[in-house]
């Protein structure tokens, strides 16, 4: 790089590669194609003769800047800086992202919680977004403080603003392509959203919905929308500002040009210092969140307190003053006025006088702003205090939590939404709460008055040991009517805690095992049955066998034990509970009311994991199944 | 005024590192990451009772396992094919097993027409009932797994499988 300040002539237009040009006049080496010299240099001369790489290079790099503007073009240059970071993140991103409804969610925890670095690479992309808007928004600021959106500049200001408007849907499309709760109802209000528009509405957003609901056709949208549309126009649109920008660097509103010097090193540095900083308070965000948040797998059919991006609370505060037929207001007047006086910003000057346009603009972009994050701390506080919506967030932690942690043992072939849906204790759980505990209690909680057992370990053999020695505590028949014959029995039973035990051994491992395929003879003739000393406890005069009969059926006093306490035997109770071989001896109204058509098969499945404690993450049974 | 421009220059070349090495290291480690993971080490499985096997007649079996890919675990599937040959009476072992991916590219093995050799379809290396490499398309023989018989007086074979580097003169376990 030479030293000399190269100024040439200085011209309004600018063209200011045109002066560096005139110092590198073709050289009889240059042009003859000279194939000595294998060191660096000789190299070097080799590319410039063959290419004329080097001049390109320089012209493209190295462009006259005035000596005073520094800041703004440290702006501008910085964002293009966190443009260049986003393309390289989001290119590895996409080795291993997969944009399907059952692959998204898993290959995004796989990104974030598997992959080395991966959490890093995505926490750069998010952020860095992020960051490219708040410091987009400088750098609009700067540009009307500075006055030169105006004359000759206008296209490039309307350049800006498009690349405002692409980095603004680069960040909704790219939060809507991880499909978690977050993700999905955002992009389901934004979706609707266009959809209120007039007219176009409903056929805008089923074009971009891809069908009528949110599904693979939207995600496929959506990716290609991300990846491959918005870059391309991104592009388009920052070679042109570039292009632009240096057309016009060294051109003033009075006409004359100050000092200018080559942007190399000192703008190139300013450039990079700033865009080092810019980079390393992302990076720094990054480390201290240890990257973007994950929410839980989006659920259709879910609540989650769905907010928009923080850049667009202060429209989702505006939108609670204008409801009804006045929403429009909020969601499409406002922002497009506003849009709309920034395009007509440069015409400002032939509305009014230079120097009061100029006030005017500064106070309508300083107004817009000042009221925005007005509104955006008032839909923060409002959040905070509402109680419902800090409940829904601890709920929708739970299922975040849940669903990383069932998510590290594998996701399922389904899809990331049956890690839930098929968990035991997430949904079992909330089934159990829903339809059961209205009568039954766990644990000792219930939701109603306790009319039933405690389901807790329901089926273990301390359930049963307990059973037997107090069958008339709340925690087994208590509570529920016209069952005390376990009470009258207990009174007169002459079993020994020995024998009890006895009896629970057999329970445990007999009976809790038995399985579906088995008929009660078949079971009867298992090794060892018989003469287990349970079973001969069992069958003593006046104990067990007086009520309970033998195992192939029903009696009129109390339910069939065969196969008690299995899974196929629990959900026979929730299909049929008042059949002859369960509770159909109590009277109509005592029975427990059957649930057929009312849980699905996963429903049950889970309910009866859960009771089982089979799941990852159950708490140990009280006493694992003996083998006596 | 020279060392203030030295100054920029050197901050300029210092900052572009900085910014490319921030982002590179961690990005060549992500793109590498399949370097630091175990593909697991196989599984073990009764295939079939000996006493259905006849000498001499090469039969296959599938391996049914589950299966983590990435993110994914799949429920138990066929993950592989074993072929078993029942070995004459007096052998040092009553049944031999082979994986039925070939040595050579790892095409699937199977059985030639007449029943008495194996061959692979992809590039035609065929090998001997005993797994040896009947011609020089593929490096070596068939690999052989671990076999064992389970007690009892029916009892059941029992195979070790796993997968190998293929191209290569030794069977190499994969890790």
């Amino acid at each position: 790089m030479s030293d000399t300040n190269l100024v040439g002539e200085s011209r309004h237009d600018g063209a200011p590669g045109h002066a560096l040009m005139e110092s590198a006049e073709p050289t009889a080496q240059d042009v003859g194609g000279d194939n000595r010299g294998s060191s660096g240099a000789g190299l070097a001369a080799w590319i410039e003769s063959r290419s004329g790489l080097g001049a390109i290079l320089r012209a493209a790099l190295n462009p006259l800047v005035p000596s005073t503007a520094r800041w703004r073009y440290a702006l501008g240059a910085s964002l293009g800086a966190a443009l260049v970071v986003e393309a390289v993140t989001g290119l590895l991103l996409m080795v291993s992202y997969s944009p399907s409804t059952t692959t998204a969610w898993g290959s995004t925890f796989y990104i974030d919680r598997v992959l080395t670095a991966g959490w890093f690479i995505r926490g750069m992309h998010g952020f860095g977004a992020h960051a490219m808007i708040v410091v987009a928004a400088l750098h609009l600021l700067s540009v009307v403080a500075a006055g030169v959106y105006r004359a000759p500049r206008e296209m490039n200001w309307w350049l800006g603003l498009a690349m405002l408007g692409m980095v603004i849907v680069f960040t909704l499309s790219g939060n809507a392509l991880v499909w978690d709760q977050d993700g999905y109802w955002a992009w389901n209000v934004e979706t609707s959203i266009a959809g209120g528009a007039p007219v176009v509405g409903p056929l805008v957003q089923r074009l971009i919905v891809g069908g009528a609901e949110l599904g693979n056709g939207a995600l496929g949208r959506l990716y290609a929308l991300h990846v491959g549309l918005l870059p391309a126009l991104v592009l388009v649109a920052l070679g042109g500002h570039v292009a632009l920008a240096r057309r016009h660097a060294l051109a003033r509103p009075d006409g004359r040009t100050g000092s200018v010097e080559p942007a190399w090193p000192k703008q190139v540095f300013v450039n990079l210092l700033t865009s080092v900083v810019l980079l390393g308070i992302v990076a720094a965000l990054v480390v201290v969140n240890h990257g973007v948040a994950l929410e839980a797998p989006a659920d259709p059919a879910g609540e989650y307190p769905a907010r928009p991006a923080w850049f667009f609370l202060w429209l989702f505060e505006l939108r609670k003053r204008f409801t009804g037929s006045n929403e429009v207001i909020a969601t499409m007047v406002i922002p497009g006025a506003i849009t709309g006086v920034l395009v007509l910003l440069p015409f400002l000057d032939r509305l009014f006088p230079r120097r009061f346009a100029h006030f005017v603009a500064c106070g309508f972009v300083f107004a817009v702003l000042g009221g925005a994050s007005y509104l955006t701390v008032r839909s923060l506080r409002a959040d905070a205090a509402d109680p419902h919506h800090r409940e829904t967030l601890e709920k929708s932690a739970v299922a975040r939590d849940r669903a990383v942690s069932l998510a590290r043992l594998g996701v399922p072939p389904e899809g990331a939404s049956a890690l839930l849906t098929q968990d035991p204790l997430f949904h079992g759980r909330a089934v159990l709460d829903a339809k059961c505990l209205g009568c039954h209690v766990y644990g000792g909680q219930g939701v109603g008055t306790q009319t039933a057992p405690d389901l807790k370990d329901f089926g273990s053999r301390a359930w049963i040991r307990g059973l037997l020695d107090a069958p008339k505590s709340p925690t087994y028949f208590g509570k529920v009517a016209q069952s005390g014959g376990m009470a009258r029995w207990k009174k007169n039973s002459k079993l020994t805690p020995k024998e009890l035990d006895d009896v629970a051994d057999f329970f445990a491992k007999y009976v809790v095992t038995t399985p579906p395929d088995l008929s009660p003879a078949e079971w009867l003739a298992l090794d060892g049955l018989e003469e287990h000393p349970g079973y001969k406890a069992f069958n003593k005069d006046g104990e067990c066998v007086a009520c309970h009969t033998d195992w192939s059926g029903p009696s009129d006093e109390a339910p069939s034990l065969f196969g008690w306490g299995t899974p196929q035997w629990i959900t026979r109770m929730t299909q049929k509970p008042g059949a002859p071989d369960k509770y159909g001896y109590l009277d109509a109204k005592d029975r427990m009311p059957s649930y057929a058509g009312q849980l699905t098969d996963n429903d049950v499945r889970t309910v009866v994991r859960y009771l089982k404690n089979d799941y990852p993450g159950a708490p140990v049974s009280p006493e694992p199944a003996s083998d006596r | 005024m020279q060392s203030r421009r030295d100054f920029y220059r050197i901050g300029s070349y210092m900052l572009g590192g900085l910014m490319s090495f921030g982002l590179s290291i961690p990005g060549v480690a992500y793109v590498l990451d399949p370097l630091r993971r175990k593909s697991g080490s196989g599984t073990t499985q009764e295939l079939v009772r000996l006493s259905e096997l006849e000498e001499g007649v090469p039969r296959s079996f599938p391996i049914v396992d589950e299966r983590r890919d990435a993110w994914v675990k799949y429920p138990r599937e066929p993950v592989g094919t074993v072929w078993l040959v029942r070995q004459p009476e007096g052998s040092a072992s009553p049944v031999v097993a082979f994986t039925a991916a070939c040595p050579h590219l790892g095409c699937p093995i199977s059985l030639a027409a007449e029943g008495r050799s194996f061959t692979c379809h992809c590039h035609q290396a065929k090998f001997d009932l005993e797994g040896k490499p009947l011609n020089l398309v593929a490096p070596r023989g068939m690999d052989a797994l671990k076999v064992e018989l389970t007690g009892g007086d029916d009892p059941g074979v029992v195979v070790h499988f796993q997968r190998f580097r293929t191209q290569t003169k030794e069977p190499t376990p994969l890790v």
